[in-house]
């Protein structure tokens, strides 16, 4: 077979100049071409795969239509797991830290004192306490000296109650 | 090193030591909130008492002051609602303390409470009262017998 006329329509072909008809001339041509030249080979293997490429079956219609369903039916897939990366030393400051502030508030309160004469803002001397306090210790002992007071009268009364009942005739 | 926490955890929660009477343990909320005047006398104030007594007056009170170890009052002069005072007053003491005498008359209101420990002896004496346009709170800590507290008013010459 003579190939100039091959070489000449393939030229045309790299410049984009063929025609519709041309082209299926160069596929029908590489389609059985068994003493294809070395050099043309490639642009026969290029032909041959464009003709195979028409052979496959056109895209099923309902295939977007399915590929929806699958999408819309696909199940969530799991969310990413958060990996932390210092977990052991989180699980030991859970109980460090409450215990540093426990032992933080204990210490900032004042220890315990005893005070010859605490005062505030109330005296402004130790003989000026140790008045108010006598007085103080006066009124308690007074304040229950005058309710034992009282509640004698109540005993007294009981007894004349009890006495009187004793006395009555039978 | 659970030891080591759980020793830990039981010193963070142990309860605060200090606070052995009545003013201090409930008082504190309820005097900042009516701006009660606050004093405190420790048993070492009370040997000055004695330095101007004589004889039989001083031998009693001696008695009396030794045993005990502290001094705490709380008071507020001619309040707007003094009676108001004294019951928010004797309302904040715990079932601890025992009622053991209420005094009420026309110008003066007052309510004694004891505090026991174990045996029965009386380790704190608390009075609240609201007398002659006075509002008070008193505690009175140590070896408390109540017959050397009637005598102090018998001592005690003003």
């Amino acid at each position: 077979m003579d190939y100039t006329k091959v070489r000449a329509v393939l030229d045309k072909y790299w410049r984009g100049e063929t025609s519709v008809e041309e082209e299926m001339y160069l596929k029908e041509l590489f389609k059985n071409a068994n003493d294809c030249p070395p050099e043309l080979r490639q642009e026969k293997e290029l032909f041959q795969y464009f003709r195979f490429e028409e052979n496959l079956p056109a895209l099923n219609e309902d295939l977007t239509g399915r590929l929806r369903e699958i999408w819309r039916n696909e199940p969530a897939s799991p969310a990413a797991k958060k990996v932390f990366v210092w977990p052991a030393l989180l699980k030991y400051a859970a109980v460090i830290l409450p215990l540093f502030v426990a032992g933080y508030l204990a210490l900032q309160k004042s220890p315990p004192t005893e005070q010859a004469v605490g005062v505030n803002d109330t005296y402004t001397n130790s003989k000026q306490a140790i008045a108010e306090t006598e007085r103080v210790l006066m009124l308690m002992s007074r304040n229950m000296n005058d309710g034992l007071a009282k509640t004698a009268t109540l005993r007294m009364f009981g007894a004349i109650e009890k006495n009187s009942k004793a006395r009555k005739p039978k | 090193m659970k030891k080591i926490i759980a020793l830990l955890l039981i010193l963070a929660t142990k309860p605060s030591v200090g606070q052995e009477n009545a003013v201090d343990k409930y008082f504190n909320d309820f005097s900042q909130k009516n701006s009660l005047d606050a004093a405190a006398v420790s048993s070492k104030m009370f040997t000055v008492f004695l330095e101007n007594k004589e004889g039989k007056e001083k031998e009693e009170l001696a008695a009396v002051l030794k045993k005990l170890t502290g001094l705490k009052v709380l008071s507020k002069n001619n309040p707007k609602d003094g009676t108001g005072l004294y019951n928010g007053a004797c309302a904040l003491l715990p079932g601890a303390y025992e009622t053991i005498l209420t005094l009420k008359e026309t110008d003066r209101s007052a309510r004694f409470y004891t505090k026991e420990a174990a045996g029965g002896k009386i380790t704190e004496l608390v009075m609240v009262a609201f007398q002659w346009g006075r509002f008070l709170i008193v505690s009175l800590t140590g070896d408390i017998v109540l017959s050397d507290i009637l005598k102090l008013s018998q001592n005690l010459n003003l």
